[in-house]
């Protein structure tokens, strides 16, 4: 029977790919190489969703759970809100150049998930279960995706973020050479974290109100782990709104911000080695 | 002469409630105080937090005391002083979240204060200062008659669902438009975020859980709590997997109040609710109930070893997971069985749930009985039989919280009130259009609250759509 491995295998050399066309694009401004690297992370994420999709066939279930499903359906929300937003943004050549130059630094983070749940996880953590009967809820569904969708767009906002930083080093030191206009970033920087705080909100409504018909409460470390990354996301937000907040420092706070996301998503397990440790998605 | 003063020109000086108000009503110290209750929550979600309050449980709270102090060491009593062990429930978690709570109240009160002259007038006020103050300005001239002009301008704004409003003076059209409703959605937005706090408040004070609840079929519990009902468990029902895992379960009780009983059914995510009390379907495990009858088929007693378990002649034994145990006593026959319960046990020829039967006769060693039963059977031991009935037992949570509507309204709320405030930007324009002939001058100006590079972009197209070249004319 086909499982899902070869599909994992294949988009990750598509990310691979992408990651190096991005940085070629960023370095020399090559728009066709830059054309390149969307078309391989467009192709990276079909063949992704082709190995979600026979997984799901396999586990009998279309929702990602337990850390291995998990990851993967991460990497792929990545890419997908990462292209969407290209596509958004990039009204113009200098907007393009932008989203690209960010995906320079998005794409390192996708191969970080994905190396994760390919290569780093324990074979235990990528057996097929079906679901358990306290996550056949629509509500849990909804959770799920939008966490994901948020996570996904904060990735995006920490890409960007790492762009502005080393744009602004970059101008400080010889001129902005490369990279595009530090306002451009910033913009891109925040509108990701904008996009998808209303995921997160929406995530964890969804998931409050499925704690509660599920067990008539809510605050297990899963539930206020997930809340952690929503209080940091939502300073970032009132921070902006203040004007004495420089561009600088969102971006610096929207990368330590995604840092947050990484360690209450995957630290647990990655200090703990256990793939049911504590994690800011349900991993059951 | 008496020089006169205008009063508004002398600056007020600020009182201590002005310097509050300014205080908690910025975004900087919610900002603080949002980064300081996540630092709380992952403090939290580290340190095993104490279940001496949730349980009520001497024996689990002990459990915790012991492991937390072998973790811990001689660190413990320092971070037990500190509440690491009780977050949620220490005073200085209690004292953020009232932070959060009063911060949230102030700001909303602020926006709505800072809104209303706007939500009053139907628009904003245009003046030469409206122009000179935006972000982004446009000045072209489009061969078009201004009221033509005008309607095409409109259209775009409504398009881009703003609220326009036109004015005319001395032969100039002035328009303004803006997206007041986003601006709306924010407050409602923080306004759902102050109901659910409200919510949860309300609930912590008046509600009640009871956790835990295992009924054996047959079995029943009285609620209490103002609710004279007593909920009977018939029994549960399983549907499993082709590989033989749980699919779904759902307990079939019954609810018998003033002498009416009620058939009700819980399954997992569909809890029960009756006169505002829910229960909840938390679990369930192999249960074996166990009845005894001596040579002259007199029923015997059977005391379980369980803490205020009482003697009767039919005793309901809950088991908790693989290999664990449970042992009651036979004092007529001077017996004490023990039962060990096992998922599988291949090795013996069971693939399905088996239990280990051992009867020990007064304080020997050895067992007089030894056996496996891996489905409903009669047993003779010495002078008395045994029965012994498999079965599933039921755990469940019986919770009261008056104020979970309010809670959900505020989700809602919440929800709703973000996806509209940072999915459309708001924004305001002016625009003075005046006519010279055939040809319309067009004196465009807007600002954006935030993203203003995406709105500079959004602006530079909306000029030339309208027939200018872009920014600036």
């Amino acid at each position: 029977m086909v499982d899902e491995i070869p599909f994992l295998g294949i988009a990750y050399a598509c990310f691979l790919i992408a990651t190096i066309a991005y940085a070629i694009h960023l370095a020399k401004g090559d728009r066709e190489i830059g054309r390149a690297g969307t078309w391989t992370s467009l192709l990276g994420a079909v063949i992704l969703a082709g190995g979600l999709l026979v997984r799901a066939v396999q586990t009998g279930h279309w929702l990602p759970v337990g850390i291995y499903e998990l990851s993967v359906a991460l990497t792929l929300a990545i890419v997908c809100l990462y292209l969407l937003l290209e596509h958004l943004v990039g009204t113009s050549g200098e907007r393009r150049r932008t989203a690209r130059g960010a995906g320079a630094f998005v794409m390192p983070l996708v191969l970080l998930v994905h190396t994760y749940a390919i290569l780093l996880l324990p074979p235990t953590a990528r057996l097929a279960v079906p679901l358990a009967p306290t996550l056949r809820s629509p509500w849990f569904g909804l959770y799920i995706l939008g966490v994901l969708i948020a996570y996904g767009f904060f990735a995006v906002a920490c890409g960007a973020g790492l762009l502005y930083l080393c744009a602004n080093v970059a101008l400080a030191r010889e001129g902005a050479g490369i990279f595009p206009p530090l306002e451009v970033i910033d913009g891109l920087n925040y509108r990701a974290v904008a996009y998808g705080f209303p995921w997160l909100t929406a995530g964890l409504a969804a998931g409050a109100w499925w704690a509660w018909r599920a067990w008539g409460g809510y605050g297990s470390s899963e539930e206020i782990w997930i809340v952690v990354p929503w209080l940091i996301y939502a300073a970032y937000l009132h921070l902006r709104r203040s004007g004495r907040w420089s561009a600088r420092r969102s971006a610096l706070f929207s990368a330590l911000g995604f840092a947050v996301v990484l360690l209450t998503f995957l630290g647990g397990q990655v200090l703990t080695g256990e793939s049911d440790a504590i994690s800011s998605l349900p991993v059951y | 002469m008496i020089n006169e003063v205008t009063p508004a020109k002398i600056p007020r000086e600020r009182d201590i409630l002005d310097t509050l108000w300014r205080l908690f009503s910025s975004t900087q110290l919610a900002a603080i105080v949002l980064l300081m209750v996540a630092l709380a929550l992952a403090l939290g979600a580290l340190f095993p937090q104490s279940p001496g309050q949730a349980t009520r449980d001497w024996g689990v709270y002990a459990q915790w005391l012991a492991s937390a102090q072998g973790r811990y060491g001689s660190w413990f009593d320092l971070l037990d002083t500190v509440g690491l062990f009780d977050v949620y429930g220490s005073w200085w978690f209690r004292s953020l979240l009232a932070l959060v709570a009063f911060g949230l109240i102030v700001s909303t009160a602020e926006r709505v204060a800072s809104l209303w002259p706007s939500i009053r007038q139907k628009g904003g006020q245009q003046d030469d200062d409206s122009f000179a103050d935006a972000s982004e300005q446009a000045v072209f001239s489009v061969e078009q008659p201004a009221e033509q002009l005008l309607e095409r301008l409109k259209a775009v704004l409504t398009r881009q669902l703003c609220r326009t409003r036109v004015e005319k003076e001395d032969g100039t059209v002035y328009l303004y438009a803006d997206r007041l409703w986003v601006e709306v959605a924010a407050i409602l937005g923080h306004i759902g975020l102050i109901v659910i706090l409200a919510g949860a408040v309300v609930t912590n004070r008046l509600g009640w859980q009871e956790d835990a609840v295992t009924l054996s079929p047959g079995q029943s519990h009285e609620v209490g709590h103002g609710l004279d009902a007593v909920l009977r468990f018939e029994r549960l029902e399983l549907e499993t997997y082709p590989d033989g895992l749980v699919r779904d379960y759902r307990a079939y009780v019954q609810l018998i109040e003033d002498d009416a009983e009620v058939e009700r059914i819980i399954g997992v995510n569909r809890p029960f609710t009756h006169r505002g009390v829910s229960f909840y379907q938390i679990s369930h495990g192999m249960a074996v109930a166990v009845k005894a009858s001596d040579q002259d088929g007199q029923p015997l007693l059977l005391q379980p070893f369980a803490d205020g378990a009482k003697a009767a002649a039919v005793v309901s034994l809950p088991f908790w997971g693989h290999q664990s145990e449970r042992h009651f006593a036979v004092p007529d026959q001077d017996m004490v069985f023990q039962l060990v319960f096992y998922q599988s046990l291949s090795d013996h020829g069971y693939d399905g749930p088996v239990f280990l039967v051992q009867a020990y006769r007064g304080s020997a060693v050895e067992p007089i009985y030894n056996g496996f039963i891996g489905k409903s059977s009669s047993l003779k031991v010495g002078d008395a039989t045994y029965h012994l009935a498999l079965d599933q037992y039921s755990v469940l949570r019986i919770v009261r919280a008056p104020a979970i509507g309010v809670v959900a309204l505020g989700l809602l709320l919440a929800v709703v009130g973000h996806l509209l405030w940072f999915y459309w930007s708001p924004i305001r324009l002016w625009a003075a259009v005046s006519a010279k002939g055939d040809r319309a001058t067009v004196k465009l100006a807007g600002t954006a609250e935030r993203d203003e590079a995406s709105f500079a972009s959004w602006f530079e197209g909306l000029a030339r759509e309208m027939g200018g070249e872009g920014k600036d004319g």
